[in-house]
């Protein structure tokens, strides 16, 4: 059975013509000397014309042209996605990242406390009385707040600046 | 089927602002489009809405159109994804059919329709049914290779599957198919 199904994958292979430079002689000289396979190819044939030939398209109704081109007469093509995204934004946004992590890593290697008995000794970060001020849970809620609110205008921002390019 | 600088040609002008140009892209393409929604739910006036779908946003995302592929590829791939996302979005019942089940569709036992009605059924209608149960992907494969005219390689694109899998997908799909033909035709030998 499922020599069967290899000789049928191979065989399908060798129809549609995406077999190997190498396994397409060897093919044909099977087909050629083996009744067995010579008996599938044909099997296989028969169906690849059959379906090739019976296969209908589905017809949509008289008026989709016109539907479409409705809805296509109120829109405008977008312009190509790659002018608008700007490179420069991606690139300053990943270097503020890295930036920071390097900032963070140079300050917490150059604070490491070597004389200290404990195993691993993390340094403290002194805030002063910043630290006070950013866990109060209000502050959070507030930064939260304003964060969401920037989004919301910038989002405005870019769709009123994409409507004006397109 | 049409040619790569044909689409290329009209491509150029709906984007120089010759927007009922458009339409010849729409009359050219508009029986694949439906056909492969068409595989995906089995609703005419859903299929119809899909399609349209798929006219509009190839229309607005034109621009990206880079080229790279054949047009017809590039709109293949925005009627898969839209097709899937609507599937997503409202759980459509699809057509999904077991082995067995496909089976049943040339036995008249359980059949839709009467037996008589059966057998007087052509080979391209047997097919064109049998591939109406096909489970969506294996339907898809087998439309965009006989009809859509795409290369395997093509396919996993629009499907987003590797070429191994692609093959898979028709192998499956031929053998249901050829077992369906076989037990229509040994049933009338019988």
């Amino acid at each position: 059975m499922e020599q069967n199904e290899e000789i049928e994958m191979q065989l399908w292979d060798y129809i549609d013509g995406i077999c190997s430079i190498d396994d397409m002689p060897r093919i044909s000289i099977l087909i050629e000397r083996d009744p067995a396979w010579k008996a599938k190819y044909a099997e296989l044939s028969a169906l690849h014309t059959s379906i090739g030939s019976s296969l209908e398209l589905e017809q949509p109704s008289m008026r989709f042209t016109q539907n479409v081109m409705d809805v296509v007469a109120a829109t405008h093509v977008a312009p190509a996605s790659k002018k608008y995204i700007n490179k420069g934004i991606i690139r300053g946004i990943a270097a503020l990242f890295i930036g920071m992590l390097t900032t963070a890593l140079g300050y917490a290697i150059a604070h490491v406390d070597n004389n200290t008995t404990s195993k691993i000794a993390l340094p403290k970060l002194n805030l002063g009385g910043i630290s006070n001020i950013f866990n109060s849970g209000t502050m959070l809620m507030i930064i939260a707040v304003n964060i969401v609110i920037g989004l919301v205008f910038l989002d405005s921002l870019l769709r009123r600046k994409r409507a004006h390019i397109s | 089927m049409f040619t790569e600088s044909d689409d290329t040609e009209v491509i150029q002008l709906v984007l120089r602002g010759q927007q009922a140009a458009y339409a010849t892209l729409v009359s050219r393409y508009q029986q694949y489009v439906f056909t492969l929604a068409m595989r995906y739910v089995k609703d005419r006036e859903l299929a119809e809405e899909l399609a349209q779908d798929v006219f509009v946003k190839a229309y607005r995302c034109l621009a990206d159109f880079k080229g790279n592929s054949k047009f017809s590829t590039w709109l293949y791939t925005i009627v898969n994804t839209t097709c899937l996302s609507h599937l997503r979005k409202k759980k459509d019942e699809t057509i999904l059919l077991e082995e067995e089940k496909m089976v049943s569709i040339s036995d008249n036992s359980n059949a839709e329709r009467p037996s008589e009605r059966m057998e007087q059924r052509t080979q391209k209608q047997m097919l064109n049914s049998a591939l109406k149960h096909l489970p969506e992907s294996e339907a898809q494969a087998i439309s965009l290779f006989y009809q859509g005219e795409q290369s395997i390689e093509e396919i996993g694109v629009i499907m987003g599957l590797t070429t191994g899998n692609v093959k898979v997908k028709l192998f499956r799909a031929r053998q249901k198919l050829k077992e369906v033909l076989e037990s229509r035709y040994s049933r009338e030998l019988a």
